[in-house]
């Protein structure tokens, strides 16, 4: 009887220990994944201000009819760093395609900074500053770089919360045409 | 060159590791001559080979050898030399050379320990076990995570330790006690697994660890409690634990071996529960490694968490053999161990025992749980959730009184069964005193309910504990021994530790039941009044150190002098860090922060927080430490009680080195 | 010790134990009356601590002071100045930031998993006793009296308190 007994507990230790297991087996394997907004589908909050890159008034309500790719950064982070150069080539290989629009929100930093890195890189791409947070409070963004999709009415479609490349960025608006179709 | 003399160390680690382990293996071959017994001293070269990899990695550090990746990624020529020694365990490589260097001390005192014990199949056993722990963690640190690697091209600079790790002189104890306490552990695990597998079912092996056992423990509360004080100092936000997984991997074990420290004493005053303390030491093991990989995998996010590495998968392998050959040998070999006897009555100290252990269990499957949740249900449901303080409180604030409860009980019960007369001539009078300390507390206008419960119940626990040691002091006066014989040995000692429990549970419920938050504005020389105290700005300082630039606010809190809440931008770090300063008396604590931009100048706008009997938490668990410090003395009275299944050249074979 | 002494002793010390309940509980009921009244600073603290930080790796908002979490905790203030519910401001925020925003699970099953584990933890230990009783190896009523006789029952009580703290 005790012996049955602690067989049986033993076993089921051992196989809630080996669930556990695979659970973390698959999740270390899995590596960081892509956090969709819960903002899907909603009306996509207003964003305006002075253009870094030129000084001039910018809205996102003036890209409607477009897709619009709005990049949260922040001159602090570091992947943000890297991905300018994808940035900037997506940027330039859309510079004349009436259907697609950019718009950077540099968050949670000072004008300075912003405008330093975006001169470092020779960046070309329009970016405005959040100085109140209340537009990355408004679109949840938790951590920067954290990219959305707005459609032509502009609704969210989605949103990406790791590092993209030019070509991930130009699949993304080709799916979700498509899915419009 | 320290890149080759690092590992040089590694490799005589690993090799020193393989020979302890080829030793006892060749010793348990049937037929063949006992290698322990001659060349225990084998034992030591892991420890050589550590101590020579240490000695290459602050070598590295002290002269900022940025040849070395991991120097250039922890340390900068600005960084002071205290700072330098203790980059050593500022990230992940070099803390796992820490756990390598103390893990082969344990085994090289294990060694030293039981030398006279050679001959003993079972202490061959766990030493082999010990030595594979150590041959697996010098694996680590020999490639996955190798501290030695070196920089693919030169830098003039390296980067500096994170901000957090570079202004609190904690860093040099806390990782220190706490890695002591996480590894401490192996060596009775190592005994448990060597029982199991000998099949003995004496009580020897328990008595052998006992030291081990209450001195890991020891190191571990006060590894955390030093940790809870750093991040008290440090992190602004006015608490010392915020059910983090990082702290709460340090918990888990914390809970399974205090639940083991008292387990442990039915089964070697009645040889019972043997299957459960044997769970509890491989719990304890299992989940020290368990919390390594979970915090260092980057699988649990964490603000106290090192950077992702690849030791995941390493790890989590480690993890699994240990619980399967574990969870193995108890289902193979636990029938042996089923003892014969029984607890006869609820209310005794045994019943007492159980009870605590079911609600130990139970705080840690509610703790592991919490931690783990957010990963099952992201693998099942693909959704993220998250879970913190109000979910833990719902659980461990009614396990936590129910555990205070039991400690006013248990004291005071006697073994086997208490009849009513004992009940009412031990308890009743502390339980008076509770209720006398509750009806004072109501009167002065304390209010809730769990603080109520809190107080009480603590008054409960520490008269019973109080009473306890009044007892034994009374009773080695009696037997014309010193009175100091009265607070030593392990019963003691533990009414000692009791006593830093109690302190540290009150301490935490007042301070957080009670913190009040104002924000105040000053303009420079101007005052105002909170919490009773008088804070006055005196006037912005600049910080201008070579490695960090930033402003302090002077405040002035009454007679308590000068306070410095900060903000300083550290020159590696592209966020600047707030500095809070705290205030620190014996009734209540006011901690500063600055709220909002500083210069000179400007008002200072600072967030006060003011909690009451904070100091208690730290005050409590450094009596937790004394007490079981008072507990490794060997106690005045019994030597250890035979259990009815030991064998007699066995129980010879213990009795020296379990007390008297 | 005649049994009329005894019954008294026992009633006594019943009456005594029923006394201590009675005034514990009805203190503690004092104490924690005209509590449960929540100030709006206290739905605040409450609410900072159920909410993430969202650009934190592991802190509620009471825990963070980053910028983006002294901003939300600004906007929360407001919201509980316009008088919105506690449910709907964390609703509010789970609709922006996503289930994750919340620190308390929603999961039913991680809240009833602990307590079935508790309570069968409870029940366990009281069927354990249940079944032990009465014990198999006790000693009869006339055997304890004799030996209680003989030891003399002041110093074997006296003894057993010094000697049992193991």
């Amino acid at each position: 009887m005790a012996r049955a007994r602690t067989r049986v507990v033993a076993a089921v230790v051992g196989a809630v220990s080996i669930a556990l297991i695979v659970v973390f087996a698959l999740r270390t394997s899995a590596g960081t994944g892509t956090t969709t907004t819960p903002l899907g589908g909603s009306v996509a909050k207003a964003i305006s201000g002075v253009n870094l890159a030129n000084g001039l008034p910018i809205s996102l309500h003036e890209m409607r009819g477009r897709y619009v790719v709005v990049d949260f950064f922040a001159s602090w982070c570091g992947t943000c760093l890297s991905e300018e150069p994808q940035i900037e080539a997506f940027t330039f290989a859309h510079r004349n395609d009436r259907t697609v629009g950019f718009i950077g929100v540099d968050i949670d930093d000072s004008i300075n900074n912003a405008r330093g890195f975006l001169t470092r890189y020779g960046a070309t791409w329009p970016a405005v500053v959040d100085a109140t947070g209340s537009i990355a409070q408004a679109y949840g963004v938790a951590q920067p770089p954290e990219l959305f999709l707005i459609d032509p009415v502009g609704k969210i479609v989605s949103s990406i919360s790791q590092p993209v490349t030019a070509t991930e960025l130009t699949n993304w608006i080709r799916e979700a045409k498509v899915a419009r179709a | 060159m320290n890149s080759w003399i690092g590992h040089l160390g590694i490799w005589i680690g690993l090799s020193g590791s393989v020979a302890t382990i080829a030793m006892c293996l060749l010793t348990l071959w049937p037929g063949s001559v006992n290698l322990v017994s001659r060349l225990w001293v084998a034992a030591f070269v892991p420890l050589l080979g550590a101590l020579v990899a240490t000695f290459a990695m602050e070598h590295a550090l002290v002269t900022h050898d940025f040849s070395l990746a991991y120097v250039a990624s922890n340390n900068s020529r600005e960084t002071p030399l205290l700072y330098s020694i203790t980059g050593m365990w500022s990230a992940l490589q070099g803390s796992i050379l820490l756990w390598v260097l103390v893990l082969t001390g344990y085994l090289c005192a294990m060694a030293i320990r039981f030398r006279a014990r050679c001959e003993d199949r079972l202490f061959v056993i766990a030493l082999g076990i010990v030595g594979l722990v150590a041959l697996f963690f010098f694996y680590l640190i020999s490639g996955p995570a190798d501290p030695f690697a070196e920089v693919s091209r030169a830098v003039a600079d390296g980067t500096g330790p994170n901000p957090l790790l570079q202004d609190n002189l904690l860093i040099a104890f806390h990782p220190v006690f706490l890695y002591l306490g996480y590894v401490g552990f192996t060596v009775p695990f190592a005994f448990a697994l060597a029982s199991l597998i000998t099949g003995r079912i004496g009580e020897g092996w328990l008595i052998a660890t006992r030291r081990a056992a209450v001195f890991a423990w020891a190191c571990l509360t006060v590894g955390i409690v030093l940790g809870a004080w750093w991040s008290y100092q440090s992190l602004g936000w006015g608490g010392a634990w915020g059910w983090d997984p990082v702290e709460n991997v340090a918990l888990l074990p914390w809970l399974t071996a205090t639940a083991y420290l008292h387990s442990v004493m039915v089964q070697e005053r009645r040889g019972l529960l043997r299957i459960w303390n044997l769970s509890l030491l491989v719990a304890t093991f299992s989940l020290t490694i368990l919390g390594t990989f979970l915090t260092r995998s980057g699988v649990v996010v964490s603000v106290h968490a090192f950077s992702n590495s690849d030791i995941g998968p390493t790890l989590l392998s480690f993890f699994a053999v240990i619980v399967l050959a574990s969870v193995g040998l108890i289902g193979w070999r636990g029938d042996r161990l089923v003892s014969s006897g029984s607890i006869d009555a609820p209310i005794s100290r045994e019943g007492a025992f159980l009870a605590n252990n079911l609600i130990f269990a139970c705080f840690a499957f509610v703790v592991l749980l919490g931690t783990v949740a957010p990963v099952i249900v992201e693998a099942v449901s693909g959704g993220a959730i998250s879970i913190g303080r109000p979910y833990f409180d719902t659980f461990t604030v009614p396990l936590g009184i129910a555990l205070l409860f039991i400690m006013a009980i248990a004291p005071a019960l006697p073994w086997r069964k208490a009849g009513a007369g004992v009940m009412r001539a031990r308890i009743l009078i502390p339980a008076w005193s509770a209720v006398g300390l509750l009806a004072i507390l109501v009167l002065v206008g304390v209010r809730g309910f769990v603080p109520l419960l809190t107080f009480s119940l603590g008054g409960f626990a520490a008269t019973s504990a109080l009473r306890q040691l009044a007892l034994a002091t009374l009773g080695a006066h009696r037997h014309g021994l010193p009175p100091w014989r009265g607070l030593v040995g392990r019963a003691n000692g533990g009414m000692v530790t009791h006593l830093g429990v109690i302190c540290v549970a009150v301490a935490l419920c007042a301070s957080t039941s009670y913190a009040t938050r104002t924000l105040i504005t000053l303009k420079p020389g101007a005052s105002t009044v909170v919490a009773g105290r008088e804070l006055t700005f005196v006037g912005w300082q600049t910080v201008n150190a070579p490695a960090a630039k930033g402003y302090l606010a002077k405040v002035r809190i009454g007679g308590d002098g000068i306070f410095r809440p900060g903000i300083v931008n550290y020159d590696n770090s592209p966020s600047s860090t707030a500095l809070p300063s705290i205030d620190s008396t014996a009734t209540q604590d006011l901690y500063l922060e600055l709220a909002s931009g500083a210069g000179l100048g400007l008002p200072v706008s600072i967030e006060v927080i003011s909690e009451p009997l904070v100091m208690w938490l730290w005050i409590g668990g450094a009596i937790c430490a004394l007490g079981a410090l008072l507990a490794l003395v060997p106690g005045s009275r019994r030597r250890p009680t035979d259990p009815s299944t030991v064998t007699l050249p066995e129980f010879l074979g213990a009795s020296p080195v379990g007390g008297r | 010790m005649s049994d009329a002494l005894a019954l008294g002793t026992l009633l006594r010390s019943r009456s005594m134990w029923a006394a201590l309940v009675v005034v514990f509980v009805v203190l503690l009921a004092i104490g924690s009356a005209h509590t449960s009244v929540t100030t709006r600073a206290q739905r605040i603290a409450n609410l900072e601590n159920v909410l993430k930080c969202p650009s934190c790796a592991d802190a509620s908002l009471a825990q963070s002071e980053t910028v983006a979490a002294n901003e939300l905790k600004s906007t929360i203030r407001d919201w509980v100045g316009q008088g919105l519910s506690d449910q709907s401001i964390e609703a509010r925020m789970v609709a922006t930031y996503g289930q994750g925003e919340l620190l308390r699970p929603t999961e039913s099953v991680l809240w009833i998993v602990p307590a079935v584990a508790v309570s069968a933890a409870v029940a366990g230990l009281l069927l354990f006793f249940a079944r032990r009783r009465p014990p198999e190896r006790g000693v009869s009523k006339e055997g304890e009296a004799r030996v209680l006789e003989l030891l003399g029952r002041r110093a074997d009580s006296r003894r057993r308190e010094v000697d049992d703290d193991g």
